[in-house]
This record gives C-alpha cells, sequence and structure tokens, in this order.
C-alpha cells in the first residue's frame, strides 16, 4: 500500500507542476531596472588599498603617508555616507578576486531621529568558516590586494591554528617567507562606525611551485601514540565511538597503506558525512564505505567494497583497492567488510 | 544574448529553482535578483562551454549558498554536515491548491540538502546528468548514485508522512 502512494506523489506530474511554481504580478520591466540600478551600486568606488607584495616574499606594506592622503581625499564623501554594514572587502590576486567572509562585527547606523543603532553579529573562529571553501592558491611571487569599500582607520591580521581554533599570532606586517600549507586568516579593521572580521585562507605553494604530497604532509612524522579513536556516523548527525585502536602494529599496517595509495590532491571532497571517521597524529580521517562497480567486458558487473577516505582540511581524497580496503576496514572497525 | 534577454528567458525558473530551495517566496525574490545582478556582471566572462540556462542555475546555487551563509545556516563542518541546510521552519504552501503537490515538496525539504538539489534539478527541472553535473560540480556518475539515492530517501519519507497522517 505505501508503495501507491509513493508513486501517487512521485509522478512526473507532479513534479512538473512545481516547476510551474512563478511568481505573479512581477513586472519585468521594472525588475530589470531595479538590477541595472543595483548592479552600479554594487561595483564600489575603489578608496583604499592595501598591498600584499614582495618579489621573493609577501609582505604586507604598510605607508602611514599613504593612507592619510587617500583617507583626506575621501573626507567629504565620508562626512555625508555612512555604511549600513561592515564595508565589503575584495582580495585580489592576479587575476583571481575572493571575497572574504564577514566574520564577527559590530556596527553602528546613525539613525535620522538622532539615535543610533548597533548590529552585531558572533561568528565561528576562521578555521570553522572557512572549513568548506578553497584556499586560494598563492606562490610567493603574488602580489596580494586587499581592496576596501571605505578605508579602516586601523586594522590587524591574525594568523590561526586550524586545528585548536586558537589565534597564533597578530601582525600588522606579515612575512609569510619560508611558508608552506594552508593557512587561516582574518584582517580585523575598524571605521568610525565599528569593527568587522574577514577570514580567508591562503595555500602556499612551495618552492618548486607544487603542492606537497599527502605522504608528505600528513605522515611523514611518526604515530604520537595517541590511542586512534574510531567512530561511526549515527543518523542524528552524531558519531559515536565504535573502536580503539590502540595495538602498535595495527596502526603500523594503517599507516603502510594510506602512504601506499594514491591520493589525489587539491581538491575538496563532498560534503556528505562519512560513515567512519578517525583521528591520526591530529589528522581527521573521514572513510566512506561504497560498493564499487566495475565492468569486465568478458563478465557481468563486477561489485567490490572500496574505502574512500579524505583527511580534513588537506583537499585530498583517495580510494583503496579492494583488498587493501578489507584490511584497513578490519582495522578501523574490528569486524570484517562484506 | 544580452542579460535583459537572459532575464527575459530565465527569470522564471531561476526564481522557481530558488523558491523551491529556500521556501520562502520574498527571499526567493531578493535572490533572483541579487543572480541576475551577478549574471549582468559578469556575462563577458561567459565561455559558452556550457548552455546559458546551467550557468545562470549555478549562479542562483551559489547565491543561495552565500545567502545561506550570510544567515549563518550553515555551518562549514563538512565532516559532520547532514541536516538540511535550510532552517528547519516548515515551508511555505508553494502551491496554494494541490494538497498532493505540497506535501511532496514537504517531504522533498526534509532531505538533506545534497538530495533536494539532485531531485530539484534533476526530477523539477529536467535538467540531464551532465548538466545537473555542471551545475553541482559532481561527476557524471556521482549524480546518478546521488539521483538514485534520493529518490529512495524521498519515497521513505512520503511513506513516514502517509503512516504518520494515518496514526
Amino acid at each position: 500500500m505505501n508503495r501507491d502512494f509513493s508513486k501517487k506523489y512521485l509522478s512526473e506530474e507532479n513534479f512538473s507542476k512545481l516547476r510551474k511554481t512563478t511568481r505573479s504580478g512581477v513586472q519585468e520591466t521594472l525588475m530589470m531596472e531595479r538590477i541595472e540600478k543595483e548592479s552600479v551600486r554594487k561595483s564600489f568606488p575603489v578608496k583604499y588599498y592595501i598591498v600584499l607584495t614582495s618579489a621573493s616574499l609577501l609582505f604586507l606594506v604598510l605607508s602611514i603617508p599613504f593612507i592619510l592622503d587617500f583617507m583626506g581625499m575621501s573626507k567629504e564623501n565620508e562626512a555625508t555616507t555612512q555604511l549600513y554594514a561592515p564595508p565589503e572587502l575584495a582580495i585580489i590576486v592576479g587575476d583571481e578576486t575572493i571575497h572574504p567572509i564577514l566574520g564577527t562585527y559590530s556596527w553602528t547606523v546613525e539613525n535620522n531621529d538622532g539615535t543610533s543603532t548597533d548590529n552585531t553579529q558572533d561568528s565561528e573562529p576562521p578555521p570553522v568558516l572557512l572549513k568548506n571553501q578553497e584556499p586560494l592558491i598563492v606562490s610567493s611571487t603574488n602580489e596580494l590586494t586587499f581592496v576596501f569599500e571605505k578605508p579602516p582607520s586601523s586594522y590587524e591580521i591574525r594568523e590561526w591554528e586550524n586545528k585548536f581554533n586558537e589565534v597564533l599570532a597578530t601582525y600588522n606586517d606579515i612575512d609569510l617567507e619560508n611558508v608552506s600549507g594552508v593557512k587561516f586568516f582574518d584582517i580585523i579593521a575598524t571605521w568610525e562606525q565599528g569593527t568587522a572580521s574577514y577570514a580567508f585562507s591562503l595555500e602556499f605553494e612551495n618552492e618548486s611551485g607544487s603542492r606537497t604530497p599527502t605522504v608528505e604532509r600528513v605522515y611523514s612524522e611518526s604515530w604520537d601514540g595517541e590511542t586512534v579513536i574510531v567512530e561511526e556516523y549515527e543518523e542524528s548527525l552524531n558519531y559515536n565511538i565504535i573502536n580503539e585502536i590502540t595495538d602498535g602494529k595495527d596502526v603500523e599496517t594503517m599507516l603502510t597503506l594510506l602512504k601506499k595509495t594514491e591520493w589525489i590532491e587539491g581538491i575538496s571532497a563532498d560534503n556528505e558525512p562519512p560513515d567512519y571517521r578517525f583521528t591520526w597524529n591530529s589528522y581527521v580521517h573521514g572513510v566512506w564505505v561504497w560498493k564499487m562497480k566495475e565492468t569486465d567486458r568478458s563478465t557481468e558487473n563486477v561489485v567490490s567494497n572500496r574505502l574512500s577516505i579524505i583527511i580534513e582540511d588537506q583537499y585530498n581524497h583517495t580510494t583503496l583497492s579492494e583488498e587493501d580496503s578489507s584490511i584497513l576496514y578490519e582495522i578501523v572497525t574490528g569486524e570484517k567488510l562484506e | 544574448m544580452t542579460w535583459k534577454e537572459l532575464y527575459i528567458n530565465y527569470n522564471q525558473d531561476v526564481y522557481n529553482y530558488i523558491l523551491l530551495m529556500v521556501g520562502n517566496k520574498e527571499t526567493a525574490e531578493d535572490i533572483t535578483q541579487e543572480t541576475f545582478i551577478k549574471v549582468k556582471s559578469s556575462l563577458h566572462k561567459f565561455r559558452g562551454e556550457s548552455h546559458y540556462y546551467t550557468w545562470i542555475i549555478s549562479m542562483a546555487r551559489n547565491s543561495i549558498y552565500d545567502y545561506w551563509r550570510r544567515k549563518r545556516l550553515i555551518t562549514f563542518i563538512p565532516l559532520k554536515t547532514s541536516v538540511p541546510l535550510v532552517n528547519n521552519n516548515s515551508p511555505e504552501k508553494i502551491l496554494e491548491d494541490d494538497e498532493t503537490v505540497n506535501e511532496l515538496y514537504n517531504c522533498i525539504k526534509r532531505l538533506k540538502t545534497s538530495y533536494q538539489e539532485v531531485i530539484i534539478l534533476r526530477k523539477v527541472h529536467v535538467l540531464t546528468v551532465q548538466e545537473t553535473a555542471e551545475v553541482l560540480g559532481w561527476s557524471v556518475s556521482k549524480v546518478k548514485s546521488t539521483t538514485h539515492r534520493a529518490l529512495e530517501a524521498l519515497k521513505k519519507e512520503i511513506e513516514n508522512f502517509k503512516n504518520e497522517e494515518g496514526s
């Protein structure tokens, strides 16, 4: 009986009715005029630059006279215009422009009647905010330009530790020589109307201009001896601890398999929750179990159980061979893969 | 094509797609406008590698995600997410007069976001697997398998819904 219900619902006719839901009474020319106006407003005038530049290293160049100059020039406008939200910030590297994520801010808007309204927003720390975003890839020869919609009166840049969500360091200048890998930053800028933070992440290419492979980044150090705790995904968003790997031999085997498998770099994987996850040396691994169908010319579909793995924040993924999948599955869950 | 032509051709479809995703008419109107502002400003970058429609729909999708991000309805934790990215307020009645279609929509909204997306694109907007893959940035095989799983999940939702109603 239930099947009949779903059939009745899942008809092409019903789906096409859903598509027919359009809006009525909207005058297209009026809407188009609005879009025209709005897009003029959005292409904000560039008033202020902070330039991160250098031939061999990245620098934040802070030139006081330069800033004062610009602020002086734009002073007339500022007196009359107040912004209703924190200014936009764009970061330009070569041909690419990214818009950092607006994080925590507090912004005061003067009302016409002499009162004022305070707007505040609290947010997650940058490593969390940026979790689903690909970092902007930069090399030491790149020039980074920060373009604010309105010049801030002061600012600072903070670098974040990505595992503990703590501020590592605060700078006005960043000397980014000898850095590699993905780094999380936010820039905190202050205006008369308030303070806002903008989060962004950069991935620094190493000297040869390519990303270091996962095996070097993640598995170059030996196991720290911490118990590897395995959690299983549960429907209600939660993970349950199902296994603890303490045997050094198992960890050794696991490591051999993870080093051996071919990691695909630079791709952020699917954000569906993994079936299992475990932490090795504070690198969180997400594991999916799935059935791979391979079509062989001589036989029919061959189905094999496979494990796919990503490492959180590493923008990589891998799928293990059939044999390795079952070995790793057994270590991770303590059960046989069927 | 100029952006105005694109607007005239596609604004209703874009609006519909956004409405089904966000479940609120006013928001859908705003995001439609925002999408076409983006279309207008980046039309010169359109390389003709995909169909205009899939290009615009992917822009609409980005705008939706921007909106959710602004509203902080998404937490960017890939390894923990499976909650629908939209808020859980029950969606508006989309079709005033057709109860079955409204119920179908409500069941769709109970699915996780990736399932909703794939059903709306494949089933409602009848995009091909290839086009859906372009919009979602997924592989073709992922679109196929996710569509399959999404429909299974939707069937279950409908059955649950009917059982709840019956009891």
